[in-house]
């Protein structure tokens, strides 16, 4: 079975990802940890003003982006490799879309049987009990979802 | 682990179940199989025209869901008699009308880790693509879920 475990910096994925390969893995699973990149993020006056195209501060951006996304890399790599599993990470970035789109799009190319997700990440908006992405997932994906609660 | 399986008749909970075991299920599971059973409907009842209480046909309405529940819940644990699974059916717990309180309530009793349910059953609203139970349970479970889809 292929398995696609959504990953952020959030301690809850961190507790997901545990929590798959203590009690729920079996041999012969295809493990795939995804993170969602950010997009780069631009303070919106530079669209207005006549100023020239802050080159530096988009690579600054930039570069913000690419060191969160090896961070994340190495963070799980490190993990699969001190539980002793087998895991892949992939890093996807959205085209425009929100991140729950970008992965249920992912989630149909890659064929995965299983996503994992946790209920909450690392967004702003911290009331609601069900955070976008596990909410868009249950909403629209084709294959199980399973919502990971952390305690 | 402790598995809570929420069922009713449709055929996705049967899917989904057919999923878990050919994916999911490790023989330490031991399952609890759930049904948060609905009131069944009760035709409205005419009081202006002073007609009399239906009771019989209450009666008799009420004894079909009985029997529906207990084909139901049969059914299932053929199944997992069959696959020498260890289960358990629970029925009680929660109220009657509210089947995700149900789910929660049996799951909370029964110490379970892990939840499996399809995404929607017999509901009569078909529109969403969520169905009202497994809605409630995910945003009100404090132990994860696994949501089948159709």
């Amino acid at each position: 079975m292929k398995v696609v475990l959504c990953v952020d910096g959030s301690t809850s994925a961190e507790e997901a990802f545990s929590w798959y390969f203590r009690s729920f893995h079996t041999q012969g699973n295809e493990v795939l940890a995804v993170y969602v990149g950010n997009q780069p993020h631009l303070p919106s006056f530079v669209f207005y003003e006549e100023a020239v195209f802050p080159k530096e501060e988009f690579q600054r951006a930039v570069q913000k982006c690419k060191s969160k996304m090896e961070e994340m890399k190495a963070k799980y790599l490190s993990k699969a490799k001190a539980m002793q599993v087998n895991c892949q990470f992939r890093v996807l970035v959205g085209d425009g879309g929100s991140p729950g789109e970008t992965l249920a799009s992912f989630l149909e190319s890659e064929n995965a049987d299983l996503v994992i997700v946790g209920s909450r990440g690392m967004g702003k908006i911290r009331r609601t009990v069900l955070g976008s992405v596990s909410d868009f997932l249950v909403h629209h994906a084709k294959v199980p979802v399973v919502v990971f609660r952390e305690e | 682990m402790k598995v809570l399986f929420a069922v009713d008749g449709s055929e996705i909970a049967e899917k989904a179940f057919d999923w878990y075991l050919e994916n999911v299920h490790q023989d330490s599971n031991f399952l609890v199989i759930v049904h948060g059973r609905e009131n069944p409907q009760i035709p409205t009842l005419n009081f202006t025209e002073g007609a009399a209480f239906p009771s019989d046909e209450i009666t008799r309405i009420m004894k079909e869901s009985n029997q529906k529940v207990d084909a139901l819940v049969d059914k299932f644990s053929m199944k997992c008699s069959e696959k020498k699974i260890k289960f358990k059916v629970a029925l009680e717990g929660g109220k009657p009308s509210k089947p995700g309180e149900t789910i929660l309530a049996v799951a909370d009793q029964e110490g379970c880790e892990m939840i499996v349910m399809g995404s929607r059953g017999l509901g009569t609203i078909r529109r969403t693509l969520l169905g009202s139970v497994s809605d409630y349970v995910i945003h009100h479970a404090k132990i994860p879920v696994i949501v089948c889809p159709v």
